[in-house]
């Protein structure tokens, strides 16, 4: 379905291109999300392995919690 | 100078009341309610909208603002030529806190990826807005006298958003259009699809 502005409540068509700009900006948006989501499991891993380190070194649970706040 | 003390009786038995002037005021302008929008946009001049040197200040209001694409990302922009363009450079700042609905995580924290550094890009608002029924963003945005020519042009924004997974998230997110022209025209939209549903109101304050 095709695009609208509304500008001051009033609807604008989108031109063609500004539909070619916008589905650009889009499919990028969906890659910054993919490179987000990405970066959060990469980072739960590092801490989940961090805790496992510590906690084979002899830390309990609550002192990693403490010292590392994780 | 004698002191008056105001009582029950007092205000019961008075027949007339002095008036209080000089305390400025706040002046609705426009509502503008999305439906399945793009963007919704406010530019001077048109439709009784005014975003000129009528007001020192103005505010816009975000009434669950609803996005049609989950996890999108609620942003402005600014135009200096009665909306041609978006693209005022900015440079600001953005912190946030959560909170999980299970109470698994609470943080607080800056989003070095959700500033700007002199960018004519999106300014975000929000982190990833939920789209189930029940999900939305609310919030509002302060202006500061978009028609000044000689100075930059400050903006604070506060905002709330529940996430996909179920997170209550507030930003705050201040800066500046670092322009001296004049600001007429303010631009919101969704990082990807159409803003679904919601209500912005644009007040006028001096």
């Amino acid at each position: 379905m095709a695009r609208h502005h509304l500008i001051n409540g009033v609807q604008v068509a989108f031109t063609a291109e500004e539909e070619t700009a916008r589905d650009a900006e889009e499919a990028q948006a969906v890659k910054d999300n993919e490179a987000r989501e990405a970066a959060k499991v990469a980072k739960d891993a590092n801490v989940a392995s961090a805790k496992t380190k510590l906690n084979n070194l002899g830390l309990t649970v609550d002192e990693v919690k403490d010292a590392f706040n994780i | 100078m004698s002191i008056v003390k105001l009582n029950n009786r007092g205000v019961r038995s008075a027949t007339a009341f002095g008036s209080i002037t000089g305390l400025g005021s706040m002046t609705f302008i426009k509502k503008v309610t999305a439906s399945s929008s793009a963007t919704v946009s406010f530019v001077d001049g048109t439709s009784d909208v005014v975003l000129d040197n009528t007001y020192k200040e103005y505010l816009f209001t975000f009434n669950n603002i609803h996005p049609a694409t989950d996890g999108a990302k609620l942003s402005v922009n600014f135009s200096i030529d009665s909306g041609s363009n978006y693209n005022v450079t900015k440079t600001t700042t953005f912190f946030r806190t959560s909170h999980y609905e299970d109470d698994s995580d609470a943080t607080l924290g800056y989003r070095t990826g959700q500033d700007l550094a002199q960018s004519t890009g999106e300014q975000e608002l929000t982190d990833s807005v939920g789209n189930d029924n029940d999900q939305s963003t609310s919030g509002y945005l302060h202006l500061f006298d978009p028609s000044n020519t000689i100075f930059v042009k400050h903006f604070i924004a506060t905002t709330n958003a529940s996430h996909g997974i179920n997170i209550s998230q507030n930003h705050f997110i201040a800066g500046y259009g670092n322009t001296t022209s004049a600001i007429d025209g303010v631009r919101f939209k969704f990082s990807s699809g159409n803003i679904d549903a919601g209500d912005i109101c644009l007040y006028g304050i001096n």
